[in-house]
């Protein structure tokens, strides 16, 4: 049933980058995708950004709106951010919701949702911001949307260290996932401080690097990796 | 002298510092994923004893790391002088929280330790030995309170404890998520498991051969047979149990079914009744850092959001 959702945002996705753009079918993704995690959050009875299925429409749905906010109001960025968002909800539909009638104590904690829900955030900055280098555009817009990555990834991982640390006795682990995380953080707070070099080209080709480090964590450790955060 | 410190306060060198570190991190971070052996204690010793113990050219990545965070400490308290100069308070603050982070893992990688799945069962005070020669932590498990969801998982996991502080008597509660700090040290609450207190093996109608399990004080004795349990499946249907009878020892699988010899008689085990009670699993944690840490990254956490409406 939550796939129906799925298939109703890729529709107005797909309505969007090769027909035309309204702004109705931008909310209507949106709302269709807030209304599935709102389902999923129900009926699971969990914070809807568990597995790959979920934390790929929460990741789609922050992209979106986060462009409304800080995005500008062009044509070949709005097709990259439709495009971007089209490959996640079809990834997303190689999953399914987290149905484990199990849901370990270690998740009812308010920092769960905090520590989930700004890394996502985080990500679909640092996508948005990708995606202006990649088109060569607006190098303080990039610069911007870094930063407020940055901040958002910050707290994700403030929130995960305190939670690790009540959960496991440790803020870090030596494991895949958390090398890569913590390594985001220096790379990206290295990126902030070219806002004072002005060398455009560097902050394109840092922030293209930067993204790919992004998804590689996410998805590349999460899917084909053993760590503590996987998404199988 | 103004050479290094126009180094030190590049912003250039500080940014392919932090690329570099980068890079380093995630070399290492395949070294230790295609290398779990080397690297399976790292999580529970401070990182520079475990340096010192685990001498390997694959920890090279570590060294290198280190070196540039080092010289990146130098440079943010460099950074830190400008800013005060300058009178950028919260630039200021915001390397201050970094440098802060910094020592914190410093404290972190030196006195850090972690002792992994210590059970305390129920009603049994426990004593649990630590690590660096510290004084060694004396815990009872007073009542242990769970609700079983309908599929059959333990939820809402709680335990009250009774330990001692400083010779003093205490009591505390520990939970999934929610730690107890006693004598320095957290104890982290991972599970509730069954203990097995003692098992009775059936042998005919009226005879009962019973097995202490929890305060193995030596051999159990039957006859001038001494009895030992050493091991149980996991779903307690088969037991490992050392026979002692004279000079001649032998380990026994016990199971429901079997014959069993003792003192040239043969006896059938008609029934298995293990006498379980309540037992919590727990790890203890030793990290005097972690306060700074996480006042350091709440400072850093405020400061960036502050300088994001101070500067846009």
């Amino acid at each position: 049933m939550e796939k129906v959702f799925v298939l109703i945002s890729i529709f107005f996705v797909i309505y969007l980058i090769f027909f035309k753009r309204l702004r109705i079918f931008e909310i209507l993704t949106v709302l269709s995708t807030l209304i599935l995690l709102l389902i999923v959050g129900i009926r699971y009875k969990h914070f809807p950004v568990v597995g790959l299925f979920e934390t790929l429409n929460f990741y789609a749905l922050s992209l979106i709106l986060i462009y409304f906010i800080w995005g500008t109001e062009d044509k070949k960025i709005s097709n990259l951010v439709y495009i971007v968002s089209l490959v996640l909800y079809s990834l997303s539909l190689f999953g399914k919701p987290f149905t484990s009638p199990f849901v370990s104590d270690s998740l009812n904690t308010l920092l769960f949702p905090v520590h989930v829900a700004f890394s996502f955030i985080s990500y679909a900055f640092f996508t948005l911001s990708f995606l202006y280098a990649l088109s060569d555009r607006e190098t303080d817009r990039v610069l911007r949307l870094n930063y407020l990555g940055f901040i958002t990834y910050t707290i994700g991982l403030w929130s995960g260290g305190i939670w690790a640390f009540k959960a496991w006795g440790v803020y870090f682990l030596y494991g895949m996932k958390e090398i890569f995380s913590f390594v985001i953080w220096i790379y990206y707070s290295g990126i902030i401080h070219l806002k004072y070099s002005n060398n455009r080209k560097l902050i394109n080709i840092a922030t293209i690097v930067g993204f790919a480090i992004v998804i590689f964590t996410y998805l590349g450790i999460g899917l084909f990796m053993r760590n503590t955060h996987s998404l199988r | 002298m103004d050479k290094i410190k126009k180094i030190l306060l590049d912003i250039n060198y500080s940014f392919y510092a932090l690329v570099l570190a980068s890079f380093f991190c995630i070399l290492g971070s395949f070294i230790v994923y295609f290398n779990p052996k080397l690297y399976n204690t790292i999580d529970y010793k401070a990182l520079f004893k475990w340096l010192y113990y685990n001498q390997s050219i694959k920890n090279f990545w570590l060294y290198l790391v280190t070196i540039i965070f080092v010289y990146l400490g130098i440079s943010g308290f460099y950074c830190l002088i400008y800013d005060f100069k300058r009178k950028n308070i919260f630039t200021l603050i915001f390397h201050l929280s970094f440098l802060l982070i910094l020592v914190a893992h410093l404290i972190n990688s030196i006195y850090f330790y972690k002792v992994s799945d210590y059970i305390i069962p129920e009603g049994v005070p426990k004593t649990i030995n630590l690590p660096e020669s510290d004084k060694p932590i004396r815990v009872f498990l007073d009542k242990l309170n769970y609700d079983i969801t309908n599929e059959g998982f333990i939820k809402n996991l709680k335990a009250d404890l009774i330990y001692l502080e400083k010779d003093e008597q205490k009591s505390g509660k520990i939970s999934i998520n929610n730690p107890l700090k006693i004598e320095g040290k957290y104890l982290i609450l991972k599970q509730a498991s069954p203990f097995l207190r003692s098992i009775t093996f059936k042998l005919r109608s009226e005879e009962r051969l019973i097995i202490p399990v929890l305060t193995p004080e030596g051999p159990f004795n039957i006859d001038g047979v001494l009895f030992q349990f050493l091991a149980h499946n996991e779903d307690m249907s088969a037991f490992k149990v050392l026979v002692i009878d004279g000079d001649k020892k032998e380990t026994m699988i016990w199971s429901l079914g079997q014959n069993v010899n003792i003192k040239g008689q043969s006896y059938t085990i008609t029934q298995i009744i293990p006498d379980t009670i309540g037992s919590i699993v727990v790890d203890i944690v030793y990290d005097p850092s972690v306060y700074l840490i996480f006042f350091a990254s709440t400072l850093f956490v405020f400061t960036s959001v502050i300088r994001f409406f101070e500067k846009g």
